[in-house]
């Protein structure tokens, strides 16, 4: 009995949340898998090797400039994708959340406008921006990418706990809470978060797929993540002269982006619908 | 000289039947109730007439308005009727005006979308419309924009818009239930000189039989999607042929309640406290608006009495009950309770807290809807020094629990499972949980349909003897405060305008200002209360 | 209106302040001596402390912050270290690839995100609307310097119809000039339209559900006529606000999209600089651009007091 009420609330789930799903996990499997296996060692360059085209028995992406295997390198890419967004998106929650949460909850005093006012300071910085700077100084790498793009997610996080968290203080059961005594910190982490978690998960998938895309970029213009290492966004930038007569190059890692980007997006959607309180009082 | 037949109106949305065969004729200069309980499809008629329905509705009968059946005309025509030959008002003031428009502009859009007139024209007949709701356009010029009015002078505008093009018949939704009662007054008696002078059919829907019994010729009573009962206003309630009506009836009037005897000893003492809510610092905004809330306010509470406060809304009803709370940080006065301070200007402590708790108005922002009941009835524990074990919690939870007369399983549900009125005596259990000496009932009972606030007066009242509490009992409802206070507390733009034994206010109040407001309550007349009394 | 006003000019000029201030911390503050750093580990001594005096480096760091401040409102960006000329000159120069490439992508996003969107709204639910709803969300995830040397592969090479990168220069005609402009300026624009489109067909969607729609409903009025009289304007409010946020990423778009066409723009500027290690031109360029994001959000709140009465009083 118990096994077909879980087959019914199974098949509720909305589909694109199995799409999506099915694919950022695969994506996700082979950033993982690329930790300890690639096909090729990409660090070795194999000159007699380069611009084979795809479906070559030995690369079946082909081969880049330097006879690296394509398939490998969109395998690490794929790990350097998912960790810079993920690492980047988490650095964002873990100092926006709380800040929009201090000022949701001090809404009626300067706590609130100091912490607005920081958040739209930071807005003015485009993540690219806040990566120039950092590279003027410190240097091109992963964690500089890291900190660049996390820098960027902290007033996103920061903006969107604040306006979740805002109607649910204006509630009865806040002022009950209070009224039994509960402090700032027990409303927030009984109370309040629980009721705007879905809309924190839901940004959580879009600000990783901005991340990819913010990743990508970096990388491209020299910014991001460093040789030898591979990435989707330095692969892009050494097919760019080689377009015209090798341009798998470019397609290869350009569709692993939207494909990645795609289906996050779709997880997300789909996670919209099945976390929307209108739409869980159907399934529930 | 019938304007509106309605035959076998039968409504389905999303498959579920809405309307199940509603037959009614509404005359020409007719005024017609509708009457209900939420969700009875009162809405759904209005909506049905006027062929705005939601998305995969599907609509069977026949809806004739002059011959013209509107269930089978076409949309294209139903444009021309809609604004033209009926036109609508709904509850919302605040919501239902187009918030970037000017209000001029709104009142004209039907004229300029039916007639083919010139904008000049069509602000002359704007301007008689102001004054015919009784704004002045000199005063309240067209050229407004809906945030620059009151709820009141809002409804008036949406009562001009309504009846700017004469039309036949004029559906108002619950139109005066988001207002004051004085407000509330007014504009009924305007809805009806406006249609008594028009000759144009009004559809009153309503849940309040104290509306119907003002306005209405003719009433029908619903209940889950038929009519039940219908016929001229009168014999409808001195008949009572039918066993709904007779409930509704007697639902209506609220059970006298209040504790007879009360001791002598003061449980609560404020003594002249005062609040000035201070709005958010800003630079931006160059000065501060300092309006003062509470001023000077002093009163006290005896052990097992149920004090009423009542006052419109903005009068700082609410920042008194939290200023009893300890809510909220006073500028001046003292609150005692029980011989301890309670409040000035320091929290109190946890312990003089535990003797206070709050059971609010809307049952459905109460509580976190992710929690369980029994997590929900325990928070207050939380003010006790010491912690209960496991067994003592859930042997008070299920003692609780009983008390409201709710079931031990209920405990393990979600708030979502429960009805308003099962979530007010939820509400109830985690207020007493943890033996508090005083209750504030913040318009406990306002937003539940009258057939639940008999049982839960009765409910206040047992649970008062048994745990030994007191209510401060707030509200805006005469009729309630009659029927379970001792004393009562009138409030107005912060101040206390009056206060003594609620019989002898209502029956004799000293100041103006409570005079008209117990004249603008709608009351049930007293012949029909009768009848009830006779036959039962 | 004017407290609106006021609050909303403290806010700006709060911004720019703060902003100029970081950056400042950030440049010349934080790597230690800029002067060594400038020159790297090859520099003479001599030459270390002579560029140390040309950036005043001895004075204190507060002077200095008041010096630069002042001296870019003046209109006085300095002089670059690498370029030898007055680095105004060279933002400028630079500003006649960047302004217009923004304008231009921002104006194409506008105009194919608000039919489109529109038209999703007048489809709601059918096959339209759908298919505008999935050419989005592919639009969404395309990486635009991606979807740039797609065009490229596909308008340069192939077709041959544009160049492939480079900039005439306006000197050879408005028209060279556009042409030039043109590939960099949809491949920013698709991708932010999609975002818009899909932001218009929602705000509209949601103003739709309000009462005061109904109540226009009421007086007679079609559906398609609902929406330009009652519904457009107030979506336009939470349109505006992501269309304000847009632009801070149209600008960084903008920076890599150079790279791909090899426009001499700002972004183009920045990188140069920062590989031949010439801060001055780094710092002035960057607070240039933070600043843009900032008045363009500055003019969005403007332009919410147009929308909205409310804001008038």
């Amino acid at each position: 009995m118990n096994n077909s009420k879980f087959i019914t609330n199974f098949t509720q789930l909305p589909p694109n949340l199995y799409i999506g799903l099915i694919i950022a996990g695969f994506v996700f499997a082979v950033g993982l898998i690329s930790i300890i296996w690639t096909p090729h060692d990409i660090t070795v360059l194999n000159i007699q090797e380069k611009l084979k085209p795809p479906g070559n028995k030995l690369y079946f992406f082909g081969t880049d400039h330097f006879g690296r295997d394509i398939l490998s390198m969109l395998m690490i890419g794929a790990k350097t994708s998912l960790l810079v967004a993920s690492c980047a998106t988490f650095l964002g929650i873990i100092l926006g959340v709380p800040l929009g949460l201090l000022a949701a909850s001090r809404s009626e005093d300067l706590v609130d406008d100091i912490i607005m006012r920081g958040n739209d300071l930071i807005f003015a910085f485009p993540a690219i921006i806040i990566a120039i700077l950092i590279t003027a100084i410190l240097g091109p790498s992963i964690e500089n990418t890291i900190i660049a793009i996390g820098i960027f997610n902290i007033p996103v996080f920061a903006r969107i706990t604040r306006g979740a968290a805002l109607p649910i203080f204006t509630l009865d059961f806040i002022m009950a809470a209070r009224a039994c005594g509960k402090n700032s910190f027990q409303i927030c982490s009984e109370h309040v978060l629980p009721n705007i978690a879905s809309i924190l998960i839901v940004q959580t998938t879009i600000q990783i797929s901005l991340g990819i895309l913010a990743e990508s970029g970096l990388s491209y213009v020299g910014l991001g993540t460093q040789p030898p290492m591979a990435s989707w966004g330095r692969m892009l930038a050494d097919s760019q002269t080689m377009i015209s007569f090798a341009p798998h190059l470019a397609l290869a890692p350009g569709i692993a982006i939207i494909v990645t980007v795609l289906s996050i997006n779709i997880l997300g959607d789909g996670l919209r619908d099945y976390l929307d309180p209108k739409l869980k009082k159907n399934l529930s | 000289m019938t304007l509106l037949t309605i035959e076998n109106l039968s409504l389905e949305i999303q498959k579920k039947e809405i309307l199940k065969s509603v037959n009614l004729k509404i005359k020409r200069g007719e005024i017609f109730g509708l009457l209900g309980e939420s969700g009875c499809g009162k809405s759904m008629t209005a909506a049905a007439i006027t062929k705005l329905l939601p998305m995969h509705s599907n609509l069977t009968g026949k809806i004739f308005l002059d011959n013209e059946n509107l269930v089978k005309t076409s949309e294209t025509n139903m444009g021309s009727i809609r604004g033209k030959k009926i036109s609508m008002i709904f509850q919302e003031p605040m919501t239902a005006l187009n918030p970037l428009q000017t209000i001029g502009k709104q009142i004209s859009e039907s004229l300029l979308l039916h007639h083919n007139i010139t904008k000049r024209d069509a602000m002359e007949i704007v301007i008689n419309g102001l004054n015919e709701v009784g704004l002045d356009p000199l005063i309240i010029s067209p050229n407004r924009y809906p945030y620059q009015l009151s709820g009141g002078q809002r409804q008036r505008v949406m009562i001009a818009m309504a009846c700017i093009l004469k039309p036949k018949l004029i559906i108002a939704d619950e139109p005066t239930t988001a207002l004051d009662v004085k407000t509330q007054a007014e504009i009924l008696c305007l809805l009806k000189d406006l249609v008594e002078k028009e000759n144009i059919s009004l559809l009153l829907i309503t849940h309040d039989l104290g509306v119907i019994a003002k306005l209405a010729h003719k009433v029908a009573i619903m209940k889950n999607g038929k009519l039940i009962d219908t016929g001229e206003t009168k014999t409808v309630f001195t008949r009572l042929s039918h066993g709904y009506t007779r409930k509704i009836l007697s639902d209506s009037i609220p059970k006298i309640v209040a504790p007879p005897k009360i001791s002598q000893n003061v449980l609560l003492n404020v003594i002249s406290i005062s609040k000035t809510y201070k709005r958010k610092f800003s630079a931006l905004e160059g000065k501060n608006f300092n309006t003062p809330t509470l001023r000077n306010i002093s009163f006290s509470i005896r052990k097992g009495e149920c004090l009423g406060l009542v006052g419109e809304s903005g009068c700082g009803k609410s920042t008194l009950a939290r200023s009893i709370l300890g809510l909220e940080s006073l500028d001046s006065g003292e609150i005692n309770l029980d011989g301890a301070i309670l409040s000035f200007v320091d929290k109190p402590t946890r312990d003089i807290r535990s003797k206070i708790q709050i059971v609010f108005q809307d049952p459905f922002s109460s509580f976190n809807p992710r929690h369980q009941i029994h997590r929900i009835i325990s928070e207050p524990f939380n003010l006790l020094k010491k912690k209960h074990n496991k067994e003592l919690k859930s042997k008070l939870l299920k003692e609780i629990i009983s008390a409201v007369e709710l079931e031990e399983n209920d405990l393990k549900k979600y708030p979502h499972q429960f009805s308003g009125g099962q979530r007010q005596r939820i509400a109830l259990a985690r207020a007493i949980i943890i033996r508090p000496k005083l209750i504030i009932l913040d318009e406990a009972l306002s937003a539940l349909d009258v057939s639940l606030r008999n049982n839960i007066l009765v409910l206040l009242q047992k649970l008062s003897l048994k745990f030994n509490l007191s209510y401060l009992f707030i509200s805006h409802d005469i009729h309630l405060i009659k029927a379970i206070t001792n004393r009562v507390l009138i409030m107005r733009d912060g101040t206390l305008i009056e206060i003594g034994k609620t019989r002898k206010i209502l029956k004799n109040p000293s100041h103006p200002y409570t005079k008209s407001l117990i004249n603008a309550t709608p009351s049930i007349p007293k012949s029909w209360i009768k009848r009830l009394g006779g036959k039962s | 209106m004017l407290s609106y006003l006021r609050a909303r000019l403290f806010t700006l000029i709060i911004s720019v302040l703060l902003s100029s201030f970081t950056i400042f911390v950030l440049i010349e503050v934080v790597p230690g001596d800029p002067a060594s750093f400038m020159l790297g580990i090859n520099a003479t001594e001599e030459t270390v402390e002579s560029l140390r005096k040309e950036l005043g480096l001895d004075h204190n760091f507060l002077n200095r912050y008041l010096d630069w401040s002042i001296g870019m409102l003046s209109g006085d960006f300095g002089i670059s270290y690498t370029y030898r000329v007055p680095v105004q000159e060279l933002i400028m120069e630079r500003l006649k690839v960047s302004l217009p490439l923004a304008t231009l992508s921002l104006t194409l996003s506008i105009f194919i995100a608000f039919p489109v969107g529109m038209l999703a709204v007048q489809f709601q639910g059918k096959k339209i609307d759908h298919a505008i709803m999935v050419v989005s969300q592919i639009g969404i995830a395309i990486p635009n310097f991606w979807f740039a040397m797609i065009l490229v592969l596909i308008f340069s090479i192939n077709l041959q119809w544009f160049s492939a990168g480079g900039f005439y220069g306006w000197e050879s005609g408005f028209l060279m000039g556009l042409k030039s402009l043109i590939l960099p300026a949809i491949a920013l624009a698709l991708p932010q339209a999609s975002i818009l489109s899909r932001i218009i067909r929602s705000a509209i969607l949601n103003t739709l559900m309000e009462d005061y729609i109904r109540t226009a409903r009421s007086k007679g009025l079609s559906l398609r006529q609902v929406i330009p009289r009652h519904a457009l304007r107030n979506a336009l409010i939470p349109v505006l606000t992501i269309l304000g946020l847009q632009f801070s990423f149209l600008l960084a778009g903008a920076i890599i999209i150079e790279n791909v066409f090899f426009l001499p723009g700002l972004g183009r500027l920045i990188f140069q600089a920062i590989t031949q290690r010439d801060l001055i031109v780094v710092e002035s360029a960057v607070m240039l651009l933070v600043f843009s994001v900032i008045m363009v959000n500055f003019i969005v709140d403007l332009l919410y007091i147009l929308v909205d009465p409310r804001l008038r009083k």
